[in-house]
């Protein structure tokens, strides 16, 4: 009744948590019920290892958070070698997030992780990071490159290739044309909005590097016109997500165009919160007129 | 009437820690690493950051626990 298929894999349910709330995916394993999600990304990975952006980097804001963590992770040398292994016992599906500076950064990112034969089905090539100075927004925000690299990749892999978008740019429709038309399996939409905060009596900035990434149940009505506009002009299936605190919240972007639904910040909150949604959409579609979630996708009225 | 209110908000400060006691190390590892870029190593040298930062995460969970239906 919940399951999805994308692309040969069976996917348990519509909601998948999102990549850098649910770590590499294995340190969550004892306290969720993996079998209610479908799918986690894991935390991007770059080519060489990050410490990230200094602290603070983390600033809790009204109904969200800033965030400018600035990709820290082990790289991927020591993710295929420590990380993976562990990923491919999980009870549910892995996906590997890659974010690079360059489109050859993210060719040798992910021909490395192709050579390790995970059991992970597929990447989310993450172009939209808003929060370090090279992380891949160079990408995000331009047709022609996010095209360019989408081809790029495509041509590496079988695996689900999916795109994950910026929602710092004028048309997101425009790069998500650009994905599709370059071979991608599916879109995220979408990352953390541009967003900063001050200390109103000292005149500091709350993160480090000044601006950080907005998400939380303050983005959801941003995000949902987003998923609305991409799911309006491709064809390709939608990775829906923003400020997710519900089931509700998860049919509402699920009514709106995504297939699946990603969920965040609430993993903040607590990690096991996001199996809860399970049984309460299951609920929803028996007591609906649909027999299954494939059904609810783009069922709005205009 | 703002003494019982206060106690009532630092009651649930309390209960959300608690909550967070079924946490495995390595998550509490990960969270610590996502927050410092030394993680537990910057945890465990600045304890007053860690303190206030930890306050402030008490209070964002009791302001986000009103979104969440």
């Amino acid at each position: 009744m919940l399951s999805i298929k994308i692309k040969d894999i069976t996917f348990n349910s519509p909601i998948v948590a999102a990549s850098g709330t649910f770590g590499y995916g294995y340190e969550v394993k004892d306290i969720v019920n993996l079998n209610k999600i479908g799918c986690i990304i894991t935390k991007s990975i770059t080519f060489e290892s990050r410490e990230g952006n200094p602290q603070p980097r983390i600033h809790e804001s009204s109904s969200g958070m800033l965030n400018a963590i600035g990709l820290a992770n082990v790289g991927v040398n020591k993710f295929c070698s420590d990380k993976l292994p562990k990923l491919d016992n999980l009870e549910t599906n892995v996906i590997i997030s890659i974010a690079g500076s360059s489109i050859e950064e993210y060719v040798n990112i992910l021909k490395i992780i192709e050579h390790s034969n995970g059991k992970h089905v597929g990447y989310e090539i993450n172009i939209s990071c808003p929060n370090v100075k090279k992380g891949g927004m160079e990408f995000g925000i331009n047709s022609e490159v996010t095209n360019k690299l989408t081809k790029t990749l495509r041509a590496l892999t079988d695996k689900i290739l999916i795109i994950k978008l910026s929602p710092n740019v004028t048309s997101i429709e425009d790069i998500a044309l650009a994905a599709e038309s370059g071979g991608a399996d599916m879109i995220s939409a979408v990352n953390t909005f541009l967003g900063t905060a001050i200390d109103y009596k000292t005149g500091r900035f709350s993160l480090s590097s000044k601006f950080g990434g907005l998400s939380g149940p303050a983005i959801k009505p941003l995000a949902l016109a987003k998923v609305y506009k991409i799911y309006k002009k491709v064809n390709i299936p939608i990775i829906g997500m923003g400020g997710v605190t519900s089931f509700e919240d998860v049919i509402e972007f699920i009514r709106l165009g995504s297939t699946l639904v990603q969920i965040g910040t609430l993993n903040y909150r607590d990690p096991s919160l996001i199996c809860n949604f399970y049984d309460k959409i299951k609920s929803f579609i028996e007591e609906s007129e649909f027999s299954n979630i494939n059904e609810l996708v783009g069922k709005f009225n205009e | 009437m703002n003494k019982v209110i206060n106690k009532k908000y630092i009651k649930s400060k309390f209960y959300i820690l608690l909550s967070m006691r079924k946490w495995p190390i390595k998550y509490i590892d990960w969270r610590l690493t996502t927050a410092y870029p030394k993680g537990w190593k910057f945890a465990l040298l600045h304890p007053l950051i860690l303190i206030k930062d930890l306050w402030k995460y008490l209070e964002w969970c009791q302001m986000i626990d009103k979104d969440i239906k």
